[in-house]
């Protein structure tokens, strides 16, 4: 028995959690920059 | 550091991670051979390896940054700690969940209440908490100081959790690399293991200095709050 599943299923979570990761970081300084950009121009 | 230097560095640890992350993917799923005794299974070790060590060292950095805030009472040692738990809790919850998939066909279990299981599950806890702890901190200050000393006294866990196969009788297999009598793997597999390690390692980096530019724009956004 080769177990690809296995192998496959470990790979995955962990790429998914990693580009999960990114996103998350990116969305968040999108955001901030955002807000950033609109204090400004209120100011 | 300035704006310019900064988006180089981020931009060049990406790229390299990426590409470290690829090759080692490549070579740990195609070009390694198959274990003598697990066979193919054993691959997942080139993703479980890595995640763990990349877990030591991002909170490895919280208790030097944790230290140095104690000392110095300098935001950014506190801003260090803070970006490099929440990344070492994310390394070393995926080194659990590619240790207990690669414990089911191995070891007929997804979990046992092993030395070394238990006590890398204690340390994701202790880091768990301690992003709780900031995140409900009343004032931040307090909150920023009663981390640190989490981020100090959770470290003690780490020795534990590597040693804990050689102090007890574990499922989980010893040392293969750090050892005396040297490594006991064959050499084309500790060198994609080491390549794995280098791409987690510059990966953690990456996401450090990413995670670090979140915290600056927020504290920012804090201070113009509070001016404005």
């Amino acid at each position: 028995v080769e177990h690809w599943g296995y192998i496959v299923a470990a790979y995955a979570l962990t790429g998914v959690s990693l580009l999960g990761y990114v996103w998350y970081l990116r969305q968040a300084e999108r955001r901030m920059r955002c807000e950033q950009e609109t204090r400004y121009g209120e100011q | 550091m300035p704006t310019q230097a900064r988006r180089v560095l981020r931009a060049g640890l990406g790229w390299s991670s990426l590409g470290l992350l690829l090759v080692g993917g490549f070579a740990a799923l195609v070009l390694a051979p198959p274990d003598a005794v697990q066979g193919q299974v054993q691959r997942i070790m080139y993703v479980h390896v890595p995640a763990a060590w990349a877990g030591f060292l991002a909170f490895f950095v919280v208790f030097v940054g944790s230290v140095m805030y104690l000392a110095r009472q300098t935001p950014a040692w506190d801003q260090l700690a803070a970006a490099s738990a929440e990344i070492g809790v994310l390394f070393t919850a995926q080194a659990i969940v590619a240790g207990a998939i690669w414990g089911k066909p191995t070891w007929g279990t997804w979990w046992t209440w092993d030395p070394r299981l238990t006590t890398t599950a204690m340390l994701l806890l202790i880091y768990a908490g301690y992003l709780l702890l900031r995140s409900m901190a009343s004032e931040a200050r307090r909150g920023a100081r009663q981390a640190a000393v989490l981020g100090i006294v959770g470290f003690v866990d780490i020795p534990f959790t590597y040693m804990s196969v050689l102090w007890w009788r574990t499922l989980h297999q010893g040392p293969s690399i750090v050892r005396s009598g040297g490594p006991t793997m064959a050499t084309s597999m500790l060198l994609i293991l080491l390549l794995n390690v280098l791409a987690f390692t510059v990966l953690y980096s990456y996401l450090l200095v990413r995670r670090l530019d979140v915290q600056r724009l927020d504290t920012q956004a804090l201070a113009a709050t509070r001016g404005g």
